[in-house]
């Protein structure tokens, strides 16, 4: 019982490492990823052709390959070393490791690829003629967007996106491969250090427990916003 | 298209970094002196680096001994945990200063990275179930489970031979899949095969008799061209004068490799 406390609490650690990675990478991808299919759908060519050209590398490598490549090819480029948290409040400055802040920065450019191009399908699945009502109606470009298309496209892209945020959460377990401590690395340990196997299972109870409560969240979310039915 | 040159251009270097010899001297001593510390990769690896469970503090026969190779260049001795895999990129990249893991001194990985003094040495033993009717001879046709990239795992492949290899990401898998039944032989250190097989979870393996292979020397891993190197084998070949390392192999059952520390 006493392991189970002591695994369990362990556990719960590692946890909060991959949730902040989770958060924290959906707080910096979001906009980026909106940012990104404005720049994939620009009429200026060299613009959309550059941010094409990213979206398919981040896309047509591993995750894996890209975090090490964060992590690691700056310090052997002699660029630059990733900064170390220096606060002197022990908590903050390992879990916010140089080595969390880079899988962070290599989830974060990763996921803004996937999102912009649901961000694009959504935004284009809008048809041309609501903005040629917005425009008789004298509306601006922007107010447009904003006002009248936004709203829609937020609920078309509900069920993808929340498809991408749950694989997301499971992704964070990568970050194990450059020694970011969170939950499957902290399982792992228990396996080297104590030979015990049933944590690492306990780790998946812990993405499952997670997972459906994002899984009843985004219903909620889809409930709400079930406006302009059509 | 001029940014896609530049990224080409940086994956050439990266490669070519990967590399290269790096012959030049790196100036590691003074660059620890400044930032106040040395930093120590290792992986838990007990008896040489695991955290004392009392303390909570690291301990082992490497991780003490560099905490005082760190006391004696007058800086904080700063250990953290790597992705074994990983290790040459970490030195590489400034990540970390040392390895300092029983890390195993093979030729191969004498080409990227530099070696102190070889100061303990180890063996590559096979593990089967209790009871189990292999023997040396046999194993060459049986299910063999490696750590990827260990020491065992080119034992496995070039000194036994074997063609049905599965590889693992961690010498404790190779141990789970001969308990699991889904291999029949797990080839492992010595060092921890002695410290944990037969025991707890792992009560019903035992090492295989006579299936010992490839007598390994364990060594400090540093940067190409460190200058830490000079420093590292006096410290070490001092220790082992004045008796400190034949107390810690004691106290930690490790091998030393005395030839070399004379």
């Amino acid at each position: 019982m006493e392991m189970f406390l002591d695994v369990l609490s362990q556990l719960a650690g590692g946890f909060v490492t991959s949730f902040l990675l989770f958060i924290l990478t959906l707080i910096l991808a979001l906009p980026l990823g909106l940012l990104v299919s404005f720049c994939t759908m620009s009429k200026f060519a060299p613009l959309s052709m550059l941010s094409k050209l990213i979206v398919w590398i981040l896309r047509g490598t591993p995750l894996m390959l890209q975090i090490f490549a964060i992590f690691y090819l700056p310090g052997i480029l002699r660029l630059f070393i990733w900064p170390q948290m220096n606060t002197g409040w022990e908590w903050f400055d390992t879990t916010f490791s140089t080595r969390f802040i880079a899988a962070l920065v290599a989830f974060a450019i990763n996921y803004a690829a996937y999102f912009s191009e649901i961000f694009r399908g959504g935004i284009q699945s809008i048809s041309q003629g609501q903005y040629e009502a917005c425009q008789v109606l004298g509306m601006s470009k922007r107010e447009a967007f904003f006002k009248v298309i936004l709203l829609q496209v937020i609920k078309r892209i509900i069920p993808p996106m929340s498809n991408e945020i749950i694989t997301l959460i499971k992704d964070t377990s990568l970050a194990n491969t450059i020694a970011v401590y969170e939950l499957i690395f902290e399982a792992k340990e228990f396996m080297v250090i104590d030979a015990l196997i049933w944590p690492l299972f306990m780790a998946g109870a812990f993405y499952l427990l997670f997972v459906g409560l994002l899984t009843i969240i985004f219903g909620l979310i889809e409930k709400k916003l079930s406006y302009f039915r059509s | 298209m001029k940014k896609v040159l530049v990224l080409l251009l940086a994956l050439v270097m990266a490669c070519a970094s990967f590399t290269s010899c790096g012959c030049q001297e790196i100036n590691d001593l003074e660059k620890i002196q400044e930032s106040g510390k040395l930093v120590v990769g290792v992986t838990v690896y007990k008896p040489m680096d695991y955290i004392d469970e009392e303390t909570g503090e690291w301990t082992g026969f490497d991780a003490e001994l560099a905490q005082a190779f760190a006391e004696r260049l007058g800086v904080k001795c700063q250990i953290v945990i790597i992705t074994w895999a990983n290790k040459v990129a970490e030195l590489n990249s400034n990540q970390i200063d040392l390895v300092w893991n029983g890390m195993t001194a093979s030729d191969e990985l004498g080409e990227s990275i530099d070696f102190s003094v070889p100061y303990a040495k180890n063996a590559q033993v096979a593990v089967v179930k209790k009871g189990s009717s292999l023997t040396k001879d046999s194993i060459k046709n049986a299910k063999i489970a490696v750590e990827d990239g260990s020491a065992g795992h080119t034992v496995a492949e070039e000194t036994i031979g074997a063609t049905n290899i599965a590889k693992l990401t961690a010498m404790n898998d190779a141990l789970n899949e001969v308990k699991g039944g889904t291999s029949e032989v797990a080839i492992i250190d010595l060092t921890m095969a002695e410290s944990i097989v037969g025991k707890g979870e792992y009560a019903d393996l035992e090492i295989l008799s006579g299936a010992s292979y490839g007598e390994e020397i364990f060594a400090v891993g540093l940067r190409k061209g460190s200058d830490l190197k000079a420093e590292l084998d006096a410290f070490l070949k001092e220790k082992y004068a004045d008796g400190t390392l034949a107390k810690l192999a004691e106290k930690y059952q490790v091998v030393l490799n005395e030839d070399a520390l004379k």
